[in-house]
């Protein structure tokens, strides 16, 4: 005999559903089964505070006509424990100073007065993987002392300070190379009225550096130094001029970073990576023989390893004499694609490279859903493989451009530090220079790494947070919280 | 009582200044020609009254009758026949007693009665003896004056014989009770019934004349004097006003006072006989906030509401009315950016984590959606510690309060984990969902019943606590069967005693049920004498030693006199540290809310020892002596904390009060013991409990910085409770620079976050003050659920701080949206604009003052913050709720004109 009852299962009402209470409960458990998708083993089912257990069936309960059943239960996996037990603050010995450092994920740099930009700038290069082992090579080989070693020897203690796998306190000091910059660079020595160092351009310390390294690590006999592999661009500047347009000069220029241009209407990244490739310059002409306006178009000739964009927010203001700052929003994208930047002949190859990519990618796909396929009609619970699949057979293709990592770049360290090259034109983004304030020399910078593991950090002096994506997402501008000043890409030569 | 003669003493400069130009003419002397004239005439016709002609006699007296009378019509001064016959007055009475009995003496007696008057000897009672000797004529005939002063009389009368009624002066009383209801006097009325004790024997004679137009006034008046009269008188007066509200139809307001009373069988019978579908509806919205559910098998839709579960559906809906519905994270709470911090921790710490779990449950609680807990891999949990897992699964249960059927199903995962822990928590929050809320298919009961035994104990703690949070006030026998054999049980682990009897505590409170209260002493007696046993039995004294006499207070709570039978047998039977925590708990939880004066004293009183154990503690001679000494010092600690508690549970609810027990705190604060000092931060919390009063905060913020460092604990925990759902400004910067300033200290920083969470609770629109309907009535297990908490406060050390943090949600219990959410006669929303603003006393007030000054007009739902009150701006819908707090259930007026 049958009877109607209503069964509520989270906030849905099934009415009517017919009941055989002569049969077995699990006629009843399997119907819902049928209604809701939640399998009788992980159903709950209730009636007027009682629970009705498999065992027992139905028991001594009396159904009325639309007697309320709550069923509970939720369809999908259940909880597993997580793996790796967390290891708490309050589980190590208190009394041991340096049980806390062990746990430190990421170390920050501390704050001298005013030397944020020195600290968010090191923090950004710290992505660069290479940079420690040409580094390291460099100190086991060179005994020279000129000021470019001498940074370069700070840098290289300061990076191996910030390591959390080695025993440190828990923020670095970047006192000795502030002291060489300075040395270096008076401009870096200026103090205030107060005594204290001046806030400088964190840009102007990056290019700075990076010359001073390039400096160091140029006569090694190599085809190229390390550092223009890592940033080098080579630009094949095409002007033309504008009142002869016969007159066609070309010639190839060396950058480290890319500049995006703020104007009224940028207001994304590659907007803005565009209009600064393509400006009107006034130089001498031979065929008028004097100064003419030239349409001057760069194309990008050869893609770093590491390409680094400079957002260039500061204008001089005569008026105030001040670098202002423009706080227009510019959205920048986490992976980048410079193919419309190039040079014909690097599209070319670029897309040879892409197609590649993009079949194997699509081949890994393939594969890797007709497998989940068959895993899902042999067992219930398909686990889901295909991206660690793809990933792997994507690493072993491009083992060959690969950056080569940290440990075995020590290994290496003697021979030559395998720095990675782009293929394709596609970058990702690895860390974010920010700035936060009104004006170049004040105000404060900080920077946001992005981890192997794919989590952002942000480095704050010797301030670190977790970040999220999120949060990186709302460091575009147009207010008064940070916003990117340098934005630090790096070569992705795969899908994933 | 109100005292209505202020009102005619603002007569003006210009009158006194008048009368002094007068006074200072009768001085010389000198009266006008006018006057002069009226005296003379006036003299002339006393002269002629006792003239032994009856015929001129009478028409004397007829002739001063007239002047008095026309005289009197006016208030403003003494009136001039009165002033002239005043030196009269003796011998008139003189002459009185030679009259032989005649109508003259009747009317002479009339006369002399009215010049009584203005003989002012307070203690005599002439003018009512000349009164009853005199004519029956109403009384009124001779002015509004001589009826109050009559009034006066009758009172004295009745004070000094304290018999019964003289049936002459009921007659009086019956003629003027009247009068002066119809003339706005309705105060008056009810001073002269209640002073002459005859409003509850005589109830027609104020029924009478109470009708639509005054029925108000009326009721108001004698519900706030309910408050300052004694025990059995005050349950009296409310009944009169209750059957008032009956008797005009108004059975909102009627069910309103009967709750008040705490009389069922009287809100059963308030519920049959109304019969108006619209108003049964708002009755059983009232009874639900009450948590009162009366079996009405006829009709699933009025029992749905009285199960409240519409609860969630209104709080979300207001939610998305204010925009607060995204989720918020700890990290929107601490606001670190505002703080020039130190480095903040980069690794996982157990306690900031669990600091995070309870910021987050409580500042999302009810919200259904977070960005933290519910999680389908539950990261979170597992990245809290032991009993921290236990809290974060438990705190499914606060987001996703009050929503049984889409609670029940998120939580679902967690019933199946390895994790004991985490099970546990899943557990609590299967009751904390059903905090305040009920369930046809009683869901909490069918999944905890097979865990109530579990052999492991988290999961026995989690099942029982959920039962006591899931059936908090509903006297569930299921319940009762379930837990009974735990508490009485010699053999269980006495944390799991502990849990079992507050979960009876709650489920029964205030039943005074004896089967519990006996079986609860039993299982006291039985483990007094362990006490201060092995390390592992010390270790397990925190609970029991709070909570068993919660347990016990909570089955009385507001039961007054009733407790006193437990209260003798719990004194023979349980002593030790045990029983002297008994006797207080029991004394405060049953006059709780009551404003007794005389309990207060008796704590005060406690309060003032200063025990020689304490101070001699340091100075230990022999082991022994130390030994005694220091339960002794253990015993009154106890005590003196409780008591400290005590004074803010009796007086909290009654403004007066609970101002008196602030200054009286202040008193503790300085001269009181370590003890007491230590209870007094907790018990400001709970006196303005979601009242976030300047004084109180400003004094809770220096104690957040006291040297001890207990007092400094409770002082900060009390800072969220006093701001608790408000969002307050002042509190926020005040716990942020605290959390900078406690940065190193683990602990008080974990009290911190909680506090934090606290004040932004449900993002502000809750609260958790178990007073409401404009502070008249108390939901007690709103209170028994803030007394757990402040209880375990009592030993933050020991529990809070400890393992058993989770019984902080208990507060789940005491949180209730704080809004006005109108709903139309079918119960679908209505938007209207209401007017919010800070309520004002319009007790004995004439006409329709206004109940509300400094208001902003919004449209609802709206938000009430504490004290203050709505009213709808327009006339276009009329309330059927009594107070506009909760829903309200609006009719269209049909009398209403648009402009």
């Amino acid at each position: 005999m049958g009877t109607k009852v209503s069964v509520k299962w989270d906030k849905q009402m099934y009415r009517d559903v017919e009941v055989d209470m002569s049969a077995p409960l699990e006629l009843f458990k399997t119907q819902l089964w049928t209604l809701t998708g939640v399998s009788p083993d992980r159903q709950t089912l209730m009636i007027k505070g009682k629970k009705l257990r498999d065992d027992t069936g139905w028991g001594s309960v009396t159904l009325k006509p639309n007697t309320m059943v709550l069923m509970m239960g939720t369809t999908g996996e259940l909880i597993s424990e997580p793996a790796d037990k967390i290891v708490f603050a309050e589980d190590l010995d208190q009394d041991d100073p340096d049980a806390l450092n062990q746990l430190v994920v990421k170390r920050g740099l501390q704050n001298f007065g005013n030397l944020c930009y020195v600290n968010s700038t090191v923090q950004c290069l710290n992505q660069i993987d290479e940079l420690q082992p040409v580094l390291d090579g460099l100190k086991s080989s060179s005994s020279e002392n000129s000021q470019p070693v001498q940074l370069a020897k700070a840098l290289s203690s300061l990076l191996t300070s910030l390591d959390p796998s080695i025993p440190a306190p828990a923020s670095g000091k970047p006192l000795a190379l502030f002291n060489v910059l300075k040395t270096i660079n008076p401009v870096f020595a200026e103090q205030n009225q107060m005594g204290m160092n001046k806030q400088q351009d964190a840009e102007e310390c990056w290019s700075l550096i990076l010359s001073q390294l390039a400096n160091a690590l140029q006569n090694r006999g190599e085809e190229e130094n390390p550092v223009d592999q890592m940033f080098g661009i080579s630009m094949r500047e095409t002007s033309t001029n504008q009142e002869s347009t016969d007159e066609v000069i070309t010639v190839t220029t060396k950058h480290r970073l890319l500049r995006c241009h703020i104007g009224n209407k940028t207001s994304h990244l590659f907007e803005g990576l565009k209009e600064s490739l393509e400006e009107d310059i006034e130089r001498n002409s031979e065929v008028l023989g004097r100064d003419a306006t030239f349409k001057q178009t760069s194309k990008i000739e050869k893609l770093p390893g590491y390409l680094a964009v400079q957002m260039v927010r500061f204008r001089w203001k005569a008026a105030e004499s001040v670098k202002a700052k423009i706080l227009r929003s510019i959205s920048f994208p986490f992976t980048l694609d410079v193919l419309d930047l190039c040079t014909e002949d690097l599209q070319a190859k670029l897309k040879v490279r892409r197609n590649e990519e993009i079949k194997k990618h699509d081949e890994a796909v393939a594969q890797a859903q007709s497998q989940s396929q068959v895993d899902a009609v042999e067992a219930e619970t398909p686990e889901p493989k295909k991206p660690k699949d793809a990933d792997e057979t994507m690493d072993e293709a491009s083992s060959a451009a690969a950056g080569a990592s940290a440990n075995n770049g020590e290994a290496t360290a003697e021979k030559r530090v395998k720095i990675i090259t782009s293929e394709t034109g596609v970058y990702e983004l690895v860390g974010v220079l920010t700035h936060q304030g009104r004006i170049a020399e004040s105000g404060h910078y900080v920077s946001w790494c992005k981890d192997k593991d794919g989590s952002w950090w942000q480095f704050d002096d010797e301030k670190v947070y977790q970040r999220t994506e999120e949060d990186i997402r709302k460091l575009t501008g147009g207010g008064d919280w940070h916003m990117a000043y340098m934005l630090l890409y790096k070569a992705r030569n795969s899908y994933d | 009582m109100v005292d209505s003669k202020e009102v005619e003493k603002g007569g003006g400069k210009k009158n006194a200044v008048k009368d002094a130009k007068k006074k200072k003419d009768e001085e010389m002397g000198e009266l006008s020609q006018e006057d002069l004239e009226k005296k003379e005439q006036l003299e002339m016709l006393v002269e002629r009254s006792q003239d032994p002609d009856p015929a001129i006699q009478k028409q004397a007296l007829e002739t001063i009758r007239s002047e008095i009378r026309s005289a009197t019509a006016s208030m403003t001064s003494v009136p001039k026949p009165l002033k002239f016959l005043r030196p009269l007055y003796p011998k008139m009475k003189e002459f009185f007693g030679t009259m032989p009995d005649s109508d003259n003496k009747v009317f002479m007696a009339d006369v002399l009665s009215v010049l009584a008057m203005t003989m002012a000897d307070e203690n005599t009672t002439e003018s009512l003896d000349f009164k009853l000797m005199g004519s029956k004529d109403a009384p009124q005939t001779w002015g509004h004056e001589y009826v109050r002063h009559l009034c006066g009389e009758i009172r004295r009368e009745y004070a000094a014989s304290m018999d019964e009624l003289d049936p002459a002066l009921m007659g009086l009383v019956k003629e003027i009770v009247p009068f002066l209801m119809s003339s706005n006097a309705e105060p008056e009325a009810c001073d002269l019934l209640m002073e002459v004790e005859c409003l509850s024997t005589h109830p027609e004679i104020l029924a009478d004349c109470v009708d639509e137009k005054n029925f108000e006034r009326v009721c108001l008046y004698l519900t706030s004097c309910s408050n300052y009269v004694a025990e059995p008188e005050d349950a009296q007066i409310l009944n009169t006003a209750c059957s008032l509200y009956r008797k005009v139809k108004k059975y909102p307001q009627a069910v309103r006072i009967a709750l008040r009373i705490g009389d069922m069988a009287l809100v059963k019978s308030i519920y049959a006989s109304c019969d108006d579908r619209v108003m049964k509806k708002q009755l059983a919205f009232d009874l639900a906030r009450q948590n009162v559910l009366l079996e009405d098998e006829s009709d699933a839709e009025l029992e749905n509401i009285m199960m409240n579960t519409k609860l969630s559906e209104q709080f979300l809906s207001l939610a998305k009315d204010l925009e607060v519905v995204e989720a918020k994270t700890p990290e929107d709470i601490y606001k670190l950016h505002l703080l020039d911090s130190r480095q903040p921790p980069q690794h996982d710490s157990a306690r900031v984590n669990l600091a995070s779990t309870f910021v987050n449950a409580f500042v999302n609680m009810g919200f259904g959606n977070d960005k933290l807990v519910l999680d389908d891999y539950a990261r979170w949990i597992h990245r809290n510690k032991e009993h921290g897992m236990m809290s974060a699964s438990a705190s499914l249960g606060m987001i996703l309060l009050w929503d049984v059927d889409g609670g029940l199903s998120k939580i679902d995962k967690h019933m199946y984990s390895g994790d004991d822990h985490v099970k546990a928590g899943a557990l609590m929050a299967v009751g904390i969902v059903s905090a305040g809320v009920r369930n046809e298919c009683d869901p909490a009961l069918a999944l905890l019943v097979e865990h109530v035994d579990s052999p492991k104990r988290p999961i026995r703690a989690g099942a029982i606590c959920g039962l006591g949070l899931a059936y908090a006030g509903t006297q569930n026998e299921s319940v009762l069967e379930l837990l009974m054999p735990i508490v009485a049980d010699a053999a269980t682990n006495p944390n799991t005693v502990a849990f079992a009897a507050l979960a009876l505590g709650l489920v029964y409170v205030g039943s005074c049920n004896e089967e519990i209260s006996a079986t609860l002493i039993q299982a006291m007696t039985d483990r007094a004498e362990e006490g201060g046993g092995s390390d592992e039995l010390a270790s397990n004294r925190h609970l029991p030693q709070r909570l068993m006499p919660l347990a016990l207070g909570l089955l009385f709570l507001g039961k007054q006199e009733k407790s006193e039978v437990v209260a003798e047998s719990l004194t023979a039977m349980v002593g030790g540290t045990l029983g002297k925590a008994c006797s207080a708990t029991l004394k405060a939880c049953s006059y709780a809310g009551t404003g007794n004066v005389l309990k207060i004293q008796e704590f005060l009183s406690v309060c003032g020892e200063h025990p020689e154990a304490a101070r001699t503690e340091e100075t230990d001679e022999s082991a022994a002596k130390s030994g005694d000494q220091k339960q002794a010092a253990e015993q009154i600690a106890m005590e003196q904390g409780i008591s400290v508690l005590g004074i803010a549970i009796v007086s909290m609810g009654e403004e007066l009060g609970a101002e008196m027990a602030m200054r009286a705190f202040g008193h503790l604060l300085q001269y009181g013991d370590a003890p007491v000092r230590r209870g007094v931060p907790l018990a400001m919390g709970l006196v303005s409990v979601s009242n976030p009063q300047l004084m109180v905060v400003d004094t809770l913020s220096k104690l957040t910085h006291d040297a001890d460092q207990e007092v400094a604990q409770g002082a900060i925990l009390s800072l969220g409770l006093v701001g608790a759902g408000t969002n307050n400004s002042r509190i926020a910067a005040l716990l942020r620079q605290l959390s900078s300033y406690y940065h190193k200290d683990p602990q008080q920083l974990l009290l911190v976050r909680l506090a934090q969470g606290l004040l932004h609770a449900a993002k502000g629109l809750v609260t958790m003050n178990p007073f409401y309907s404009e502070n008249l009535l108390l939901n007690p297990i709103a209170l028994g659920g803030l007394l757990t908490v402040l209880f375990c406060s009592l030993d933050m050390k020991g529990i809070i701080l400890g393992k058993f943090h989770y019984l902080l949600y208990f507060l789940s219990l005491s949180s209730r949206p704080r809004m006005v959410f109108t709903v139309d006669e079918d119960l679908n929303p209505l938007p209207v604009n209401i007017r919010v603003g800070q309520a004002v006393d319009t007790v004995g007030q004439a006409g329709h003052p206004k109940t509300i000054t400094g208001f902003q007009t919004h449209t609802s739902p709206v938000l009430l913050a504490a004290g203050e009150r709505a009213e709808l701006a327009t006339e276009e819908y009329l309330p059927i709720a009594s107070v506009l707090e909760g829903c309200v259930i609006l009719k269209k007026n049909p009398d209403y004109v648009e402009e």
